[in-house]
């Protein structure tokens, strides 16, 4: 093998699920020690992707093309199980996204490392590769790596179950690591830690990476290039700063201005939603949504550019004007009125008084005290009108435990809420004036009912002339077509869905809004137009709103008052800009410093 | 594509049953019971079209009357079964606590007392009959539906639409109809499938038994333990009761299967 030959050589491949196309003839190349990024939204084709490299497609799914890898005489994509088995596990690693479902439950953590290594022959003897074994997760930097190996995956936390994926992958020393949104379902502090580990022992032991993700940021500080993908093609490839920096492609230029949450600018949503892979225009994929499209855009774009691995495919890429366009980044000058001072005088609508949660565990003896977990320390809080307070902190934090105390959802183990000044009971509640927009957009929408109907579900009289008239009126409001009312929740996008979920939220007119993540699980190009919906929505009814979010840049885009809490305990709060400029506690600090920020 | 066949082959076996019911209240080619000494056992073809049986009686005919048992046996004891267990698996998956304990308690004993038992006990009061019979199989069956609903609302109670209907001030009711009922259909329709197998198989060993259907009223059950005795001499007499209790089984489990793929909208695109 030549030095200057590529590790691996992806060349336009193809991925058809029988009735579509889903990947549309991609070529790229991995070289020996590169960090490779691959950034798209989802249906981009970037998982299936990697998939289709190491031959794991579902069933049902033909991939087509050529994969080759350095040292291996066979295309990977033509090869037999029993030839990719020999590959698999040992010149190449994968990382799946979740770390529960990608370790078997009933094996211990090491036994699952060591399985590669016995298997592919590397450390044939189970003592040795034992050893080998708690070195690897000693190296991952997982505390008493003895102890850990002997663990079965539910014993360890997300963080620690993600290195042990990563060790199953490392195990063999293998050259190309592929991670598929290693970090996705981490924490940002435990985040921070992962991709530092991937990025020094990749660098250290010159193993190549092609990390998939759909976070900008993220891909910038882990990767050497980047590949843009939209609709099952590569629209942009290059160096990460040249990329990231001076985008040429309008897809990449409108997913940089979509990610950029400044406060004070105004997120650019793009156009249109991500559409489904049989309805892609057949020549740009993103010529639909794209504001400098034309005729000549009917026709599919090649790949140019001066290098091979720097390109755009865009016919229009020497026209843009230049980055960043006043067009097409953030407009900074829409600054909004700041509500942290007027908010004092204003109506109290909501406040509490030592609320806490406690949930009991079960008796571990026959006459033993049945253990308590603190999910909530006491917390006092006041919301008044027009106030905007985002709650901010990492999985086990309490922020649901406080959101479903507060919508009345779960009742405090002490202490209690005051709605709008009454001191109602635990059984009380606020009433249709306090509503709440659920993290997970499909699961907050019963799928069996119409959407009209489930708008209609708050208002009291949901089957009157004016309910019908008010429905349509929310629909027009978040900016949905009439039809869609007719429609059921799947037939539409995430970000429709998520958008129903506040009409559904604003129906009764609610004097507090409450969101739990309204939008982590939505793509980055719908995520700026459902926060400014938010914000939209609240700012002109003078409502109250309360977020919560394990994403800082949400918190700060919307909020003008933030909290954070640490283990059901309130460590910070303040004005979301003192708390972002001069955080006092360090956990803030730590919090803050682990936010994967644009390297260019 | 695959569902839809299904549901095809299922409808089709089901409505040529329920035809073939509803004909034999109106025609049959000879009276079921009439005993015609001179014309025991004739083979198939000829005159009778499925021969005839031990006493000279005509075996289309019976078997025709006897599919109107049959479909009766099976919406009696379903009915029982779906109307007091679904309610019961309901109640105890959205409520929880106490009274969740003692409904699932309830059903466990119906659970583990026998069917056949019970079956026996109700023909000791009331005289043994087909109503009794299906009664006694819906009273068996229904901590089955019980348990299915009950974990089916569970998983549905975890929903965050449930959180959104209760923060729009539904109550309860309103909930279990409009929310929880709708989102365990597809189970619950299953569930009922595969009892309304079990009722027609369990109607036929009842009267196998002497405990359900009395002579001389035909039903497949009945005739099959007529049939026994000669079971070697003329099997076709046991093969076309038998026959005909398998078709309705997987016609009734086809259609439960298609109508379960039916009733989902999220599954319309994969259709």
């Amino acid at each position: 093998m030549s030095p200057g030959e590529p590790l691996l050589e992806v060349t336009n491949l193809t991925v058809d699920s029988g009735s579509a196309r889903l990947v549309r003839g991609i070529g790229f190349t991995v070289a020996r020690g590169e960090r490779v990024g691959v950034i798209g939204e989802s249906g981009s084709g970037k998982s299936l992707t990697a998939l289709a490299c190491l031959g794991l497609l579902d069933d049902g799914l033909r991939p087509g093309g050529s994969v080759r890898l350095a040292g291996v005489e066979f295309d990977l994509l033509g090869a037999s199980d029993r030839q990719l088995s020999a590959i698999r596990g040992k010149r190449v690693g994968m990382v799946f996204q979740e770390p529960m479902t990608a370790l078997n439950p009933v094996q211990r953590v090491g036994s699952q490392i060591t399985e590669g290594m016995r298997l592919h022959g590397t450390r044939p003897t189970r003592r040795v590769a034992d050893e080998a074994a708690v070195e690897l997760l000693d190296r991952l930097r997982l505390p008493a790596p003895r102890q850990a190996a002997r663990s079965f995956p539910h014993q360890l936390s997300g963080g620690q179950r993600q290195r042990g994926v990563l060790g199953i992958a490392l195990s063999n020393d293998p050259d190309l690591l592929i991670c598929d949104e290693p970090t996705t379902a981490l924490d940002v502090t435990v985040q921070k830690e992962i991709t530092d580990l991937i990025v020094g022992d990749c660098e250290e032991r010159g193993t190549a990476v092609l990390f998939i993700s759909h976070d900008l940021a993220l891909v910038s500080s882990v990767c050497h290039r980047v590949l843009v993908m939209y609709g099952g093609r590569i629209v942009e490839s290059g160096p990460a700063d040249r990329v990231l920096s001076a985008p040429k492609h309008p897809y990449t230029r409108a997913l940089l201005a979509a990610c950029d949450l400044t406060p004070g600018s105004r997120a650019r949503a793009i156009p249109g939603v991500v559409p489904a892979p049989k309805d892609l225009p057949a020549g740009c994929g993103f010529s639909n949504r794209c504001a400098y499209a034309d005729e000549q855009c009917a026709a599919p774009p090649e790949p140019t550019g001066e290098k091979p691995d720097d390109t755009v495919a865009c016919w229009h890429h020497d026209a843009l004007p230049a980055w960043p366009s006043a067009a097409e980044s953030p407009d900074r000058d829409r600054t909004e009125p700041a509500h942290c001072g007027k908010a004092v005088d204003s109506e109290l609508l909501l406040s509490t008084q030592g609320l806490t949660r406690r949930y009991q565990g079960r008796r571990t003896g026959l006459f033993g005290k049945r253990p308590t977990f603190r999910a909530l320390e006491p917390i006092d809080l006041d919301l008044r009108a027009g106030q905007r307070v985002g709650v901010v902190g990492e999985s086990g934090a309490g922020k649901s435990t406080l959101l479903r105390l507060l919508a009345g959802l779960d009742r405090p183990s002490d202490g209690g809420v005051r709605y709008f000044g009454r001191a109602d009971g635990p059984s009380g509640g606020a009433g249709s004036r306090l509503q709440v927009v659920f993290q997970d957009p499909m699961g907050s929408l019963d799928p069996r009912l119409r959407v009209r109907e489930i708008i209609a579900e708050p208002l009291p009289a949901r089957r009157s002339a004016a309910a019908r008239e008010r429905v349509s009126e929310l629909l027009t409001a978040v900016g949905l077509p009439e039809e869609a009312g007719e429609r059921y929740p799947h037939q539409l996008s995430g970000g429709q869905r998520q958008r129903i979920a506040i009409a559904r939220a604003l129906a009764p007119e609610p004097a507090v809004l409450l969101a739990d993540e309204p939008v982590s699980a939505l793509d980055v190009s719908v995520r700026a137009e459902v926060l400014d919906l938010l914000r939209t929505a609240t700012t002109e009814r003078e409502m109250a709103l309360c977020v919560i979010s394990h994403d800082l840049g949400v918190i700060r885009y919307l909020c003008d008052t933030v909290l954070v809490l640490r283990d059901g305990r309130l460590v910070e709060s303040g004005t979301v800009e003192s708390v972002w400029e001069a955080p006092r506690h360090p956990y803030t600090k730590q919090l803050l410093g682990a936010v994967p920020r644009m390297r260019y | 594509m695959r569902s839809r066949a299904t549901l095809v082959t299922g409808c089709l076996i089901v409505a040529l049953v329920l035809a073939v019911a509803a004909v034999s209240m109106v025609w049959t080619p000879y009276d079921p019971n009439h005993v015609d000494a001179a014309r025991q056992l004739a083979g198939a073809g000829g005159e009778h079209l499925l021969g005839t049986d031990q006493l000279g009686r005509d075996v289309a005919s019976r078997l025709m009357v006897g599919a109107r048992i049959t479909v009766f046996a099976g919406v009696v004891a379903v009915g029982i079964a779906l109307l007091a267990g679904v309610p019961m698996g309901v109640v105890a998956g959205m409520t929880g606590g106490w009274l969740s304990t003692v409904i699932m308690r309830v059903s466990d004993f119906l659970l583990a007392f026998p069917a056949l038992l019970l079956a026996i006990m109700l023909a000791a009061v009331y005289g043994s009959g087909t109503l009794t019979a299906m009664v006694a199989i819906g009273i068996a069956s229904a901590p089955g539906f019980a348990r299915v609903s009950r974990a089916a609302t569970l998983r549905v109670m975890t929903a965050e639409y449930i959180d959104a209907a209760r923060l729009a001030k539904r109550g309860r009711v309103a909930i279990a109809l409009r929310h929880v009922l709708p989102n365990i259909a597809d189970i619950v329709i299953v569930q009922a499938s595969v009892s309304f197998s079990t009722a027609i198989l369990a109607e036929a060993a009842l009267s196998y038994l002497g405990l359900g259907t009395t002579p001389p009223t035909p039903s497949w059950g009945r005739m099959l333990q007529e049939s026994q005795d000669l079971l070697f001499s003329t099997p076709q007499l046991s093969l076309w009761p038998g026959l005909a209790v398998a078709a309705t089984v997987l016609g009734l489990n086809l259609l439960g299967d298609g109508l379960r793929d039916r009733v989902d909208p999220a599954l319309e695109g994969v259709r």
